[in-house]
């Protein structure tokens, strides 16, 4: 079980490695940098620029630029003493005993073109948001799939099981952003329940995240936790309902197909209870696949719900993710997409352990 | 037409009532283009420790009667008429709730296929102990020490770890044997295995085979084992029906069915079967294919394939009558063949 | 010389005509291509009857700065802002969505076959790099990379109709290419092939005449979710002003501007274009689901 564990992290991240060199191709590929931003300004002279451009380190080898930014090589060193941090140590070691601070593997992803924030502390405030509103209906649809899906198969061709099957259709067929619309026009425009969008009602509340908005938080949780729930009503209620259609589904089709297995005849023949036939032979062996995907969803509570967040102005990872593409703010696209690339391999790292958990055929 | 019918008499002048009789059984599955008769008119009864051998091609019936006894065919697909007697009492009808008792407590089943009618993710352990557990016979505590106890009835090496193995960690062998371990379980009074050996080695079909009829007999459950293999009938079963197109075409004792097979049918399975024997002859094969529920021909259901039909085996259809003392047979000419007509 | 009976065979369906028997013997296929040939039939008529021109501003007889709602003679109401026609717009709109969809789909699809073929059939480094690459991709959330592209290629203010498509078809070829190959692989191995290629038929006939009719099946299901995924990603994308320019009228780009009015409860302005989208998304799905059924017998319940 270690063995296959430390094997399948050792592949997970060779592929990571090159995903960050395949993104970092990409993003140097395209066209516009910051010393772009202010190209057409007559008083941006070309001296300027080229300053620029060498102060970001765009003037080295490609190599050298992906190098420095994974935190294997020096900022402040060029060729192949930079490989060496300045205890002596390889720099790609962690900043305790390298002595280096810059680069990712440090914890270090560089500093936004858009407004020279740190990348790591604009990454870090979206990531609140976006795990309290995935996070929320991840659980939500999750749970929902699962009874969902196990009572229309244990029930199947029943009124439900068909009334159920044309939702799923329908939902799974609707775009989420036009389902958002939906929602938004039905429940916070015609009928006035409940906010259109955004995180905290801004007449009352700071912004979501700062020290100011905490403050207020512990002068009175109630008051700030109900303003939360009532923002998170509509964006939940389009994950959850885009995303139960799919899984439901899903469940329902291996727990059916568990249903016609043969140890199930067994298990009847022996006698047994119903409630033992369902829980113990036909869930067992038909929740597995379900189960196994749940690391799948893992991505989403951190690369975020772009399309919801974006049409409710949450202020989490997805909308950064746009944010950061609206202004080729490559630093920060590169943080994003690298973290995100790692959430799909820890997820799907999670999915393989947990199917060799749950099901004793897998050998290790 | 059950009332034409002679019930086969045992010698023994005081006898006890048979654990089960099966009488003038039909079944019919509703499909896409209509109902379809797949078994009519199927009677047989099982004494205490006997063993009765239900044979036939493919596709004859055998195993939806077996799964119509114990009730597990899906009542929304098929029609079951006749009647079961089990112990006395009639099953055809009863409740769920009383056919679970009876399930595994009374009857038990042992299927073909043991990878895959075992549960691939639950103990061999707790799939017998489940057994003992579900028919009060035993608390969890208890009921898993049984099991162990089950397995080493069956000759199973190293129970204790045994138990707690998944099926795919066992050979084909010892999983058909945890099978019957599983069945022995209950404590029923008839165990139904259906095509039990099919699925195995050729060098262990006996062992098992031979191991469900020593652990039968010694604790007195009848058995009925369903089988299209010939071969392994002889040393195991002490009745045998023959079974053709859905019908009951001769019964008798295993014995002397296959040394003098009063039907063209049985006498042409019989002859097919290779034997070190008849080297050096060619083999026997029946002309033909079975036909299906859908189609079968008129008369008797054997007649187009059949070396001795005549004219009368189109028009009407015979009945099962009695042949010799303890025998029956259904073909219009059949003492005529055992009279030596070609 | 009379009397000779022909005996006649019974003749056989070809496994597309069976293929079209059994899609045609469904509900949902019919319903579904009934759907979408009404949105079509909607949208050509429509874009000749009221044509859309930018420079032509209307002159509505009452100003209203959200709108009016529908009415006689104006059945999908007034936009907000210039009061533009509704159903002009969302049957031109409509016109450049179906040709994004459709051409998303016919260049994916060209692309992939070609690529997927070839990778299968000659196989070695090519197979190799292109099956990285799509290793590579999967890593990444396909969303952010297609908004990424759309960006690049379509600037901030959104641009032309073909850049986008340009932009899905490079994105859309990777995952069909994958799809042909692992079919071309499957084929390959086939007995009726390894005939072909004992009886001395040439690679480039053995690839055209017997392997891609065969591979072909998988394609004709995945057409239609192609056709439904790339108009309601250009719908997203024009939405977040990456995609068309808004000067021309799109589904995506209608849903742009209404959306900044949805507060004002015009609804007709966001809900036909996005009934429209929802009934083409919908009926893309029937279609493409039918026809997986019908293809493959084995896989019918």
């Amino acid at each position: 079980m270690l063995k296959f564990a430390l094997r399948r992290i050792g592949a997970s991240l060779l592929i990571l490695l090159a995903t960050t060199v395949f993104i970092y191709a990409l993003l140097l590929a395209a066209p516009g940098g910051p010393e772009q931003k202010y190209a057409n300004n007559p008083r941006f002279t070309p001296q300027q620029q080229q300053a620029y451009v060498k102060a970001l380190g765009l003037d080295k080898p490609v190599l050298v630029q992906y190098c420095r930014w994974l935190g294997a090589c020096r900022r402040d060193a060029d060729g192949i003493e930079a490989l060496i941090g300045p205890a002596g140590l390889p720099s790609i070691l962690p900043s305790f005993l390298s002595g280096v601070t810059s680069g990712i593997v440090h914890g270090d992803f560089g500093y936004s073109y858009e407004n020279g924030n740190s990348v790591s502390e604009r990454i870090s405030g979206a990531l609140l948001p976006t795990l309290i509103l995935a996070g929320l209906s991840a659980a939500l649809w999750l749970s929902l799939a699962v009874i969902l899906g196990v009572i229309t198969a244990l029930r199947n061709g029943g009124l439900f099981d068909n009334a159920f099957s044309v939702f799923t259709y329908v939902a799974a067929a609707f775009p989420t952003f036009i389902l958002g619309f939906a929602l938004i026009s039905i429940f916070s425009v015609g009928l006035g329940l409940t906010p259109v969008s955004g995180m905290t009602d801004g007449r009352l509340s700071p912004a979501f995240g700062s020290d100011a908005y905490w403050s207020y938080f512990s002068a009175d949780p109630g008051v700030a936790i109900n303003d939360l729930a009532r923002h998170l009503i509509l964006p939940v209620a389009t994950l959850v309902t885009i995303s139960v259609a799919g899984d439901a589904r899903y469940v329902r089709q291996s727990v059916m197909e568990s249903m016609a297995m043969e140890h199930v005849r067994t298990a009847r023949s022996k006698g047994l209870s119903s409630l033992r036939i369902n829980r113990r032979h036909i869930l067992r062996t038909g929740l597995i696949p379900f189960a196994t995907n749940i690391g799948l969803a893992f991505p989403f509570l951190v690369s975020g719900a772009l399309i919801t967040e974006t049409i409710f102005s949450w202020p989490g990872v997805g909308r950064l993710t746009l944010i950061a593409i609206g202004n080729l703010d490559y630093p920060l696209l590169m943080g994003i997409l690298s973290i995100s690339a790692a959430a799909v391999a820890i997820g799907n790292l999670i999915s393989d352990l947990l199917y060799a958990v749950l099901d004793p055929r897998v050998r290790l | 037409m059950i009332g034409a019918k002679v019930a086969p008499v045992k010698g023994a002048p005081i006898k006890e009532a048979p654990v089960v009789e099966v009488k003038g059984l039909n079944i019919s599955f509703r499909t896409a283009s209509g109902v379809i008769q797949v078994v009519q008119d199927v009677s047989f009864s099982i004494d205490k420790g006997e063993c009765l051998a239900v044979v036939g091609e493919s596709g004859c019936g055998k195993s939806v009667s077996a799964l119509a006894t114990i009730g597990l065919l899906v009542k929304e697909q098929s029609i079951v008429t006749g009647s079961v007697l089990f112990r006395g009492e009639e099953l055809l009808g009863k409740p769920e709730s009383y056919m679970r008792k009876i399930r595994g407590g009374g009857i038990s089943m042992i299927f073909q296929e043991p990878l895959s009618a075992l549960n691939p993710v639950t103990t061999i352990g707790e799939q017998i102990a489940e057994v003992l557990v579900a028919h009060g016979r035993a608390g969890w505590r208890e009921a898993n020490k049984k099991a162990i106890e089950f397995l080493e009835l069956v000759e199973i090496a190293q129970a204790p770890q045994r138990v707690k193995q998944y099926p795919h960690q066992l050979s084909g062998g010892m999983r058909q044997r945890a099978m019957i371990a599983m069945a022995l379980a209950g404590e029923p009074e008839l165990i139904i295995a259906d095509e039990p050996t099919t699925a195995l080695d050729v060098t262990i079909q006996a062992q098992v085979l031979e191991l469900l009829r020593r652990t039968t007999k010694e604790r007195g459950t009848a058995l009925l084992l369903i089988t299209h293999d010939l071969g392994i009938v002889a040393e195991t079963a002490d009745r045998i029906a023959v079974m053709y197109a859905g019908q009951i075409v001769e019964e008798g004792p295993a014995k002397e069915v296959l040394r003098a097979p009063a039907g063209p049918y049985a006498r042409d399975l019989i002859a097919s079967i290779p034997s070190y024997a008849r080297r050096g002859k060619g083999l026997t094969t029946i002309q033909g294919t079975v036909p299906s529920p859908a189609n079968f021909p008129t008369g008797c259901r054997f007649h187009p394939r059949c070396r001795f039909a005549v004219e009368a085996c189109a028009a009407s259809m015979p009945e099962l009558t009695t042949h010799g003392t303890d025998r029956s047979v259904r073909c219009f000419r059949a003492d005529e063949i055992a009279g030596g007509a070609k | 010389m009379s009397g000779a009976t022909q005996t006649q065979l019974p003749v056989s369906e070809s496994p597309w005509r069976q293929a079209r028997g059994r899609f045609l013997n469904t509900r949902m296929g019919p319903a579904g291509l009934a759907i979408l040939g009404c949105i079509f039939l909607f949208v050509a008529v429509g874009s000749i009857l009221l044509p859309f021109d930018f420079y032509v501003v209307p002159q509505p007889d009452v100003i209203s700065f959200t709108g009016r709602p529908p009415a006689w003679g104006r059945p999908f109401g007034e936009t907000g802002m210039l009061q533009l026609d509704v159903m002009t717009l969302v049957a031109n709109g409509g016109r450049t969505s179906l040709l994004i969809g459709f051409a998303t789909a016919i260049g994916s699809i060209t692309i992939g076959t070609i690529v997927g073929v070839i990778a299968g059939f000659i196989g070695g480094k090519l197979d190799s790099v292109l099956m990285r690459l799509a290793d590579v991709f999967l890593m990444i959330p396909s969303l952010f990379v297609i908004l990424f592209l759309a960006r690049i290629f379509q600037g901030e203010g959104g641009g032309g109709v073909w850049s986008l498509v340009i932009v899905f078809v490079g994105f859309g070829w990777m995952g069909l290419a994958r799809l042909v190959r692992g079919q071309v692989l499957a084929i390959r191995e086939m007995e009726y092939v390894e005939a072909a290629r004992a009886l001395g038929v040439p690679s480039l006939r053995i690839a055209l005449r017997h392997i891609l009719p065969n591979a072909i099946g998988p394609l004709v299901v995945a057409a239609p979710f192609i056709v439904g995924g790339a108009i309601v990603s250009e719908a997203f994308i024009s939405y977040l002003g990456f995609g068309i320019n808004p000067a021309t009228p799109t589904w995506g780009n209608i849903l742009s501007e209404s959306s900044k009015f949805l507060q004002q409860g015009n609804w007709w302005w966001i809900g036909f274009p996005g009934l429209f989208i929802v009934f083409t998304a919908l009926s893309v799905n029937m279609i493409g689901d039918t026809l997986r059924s019908a293809l493959d017998p084995r896989g019918r319940k």
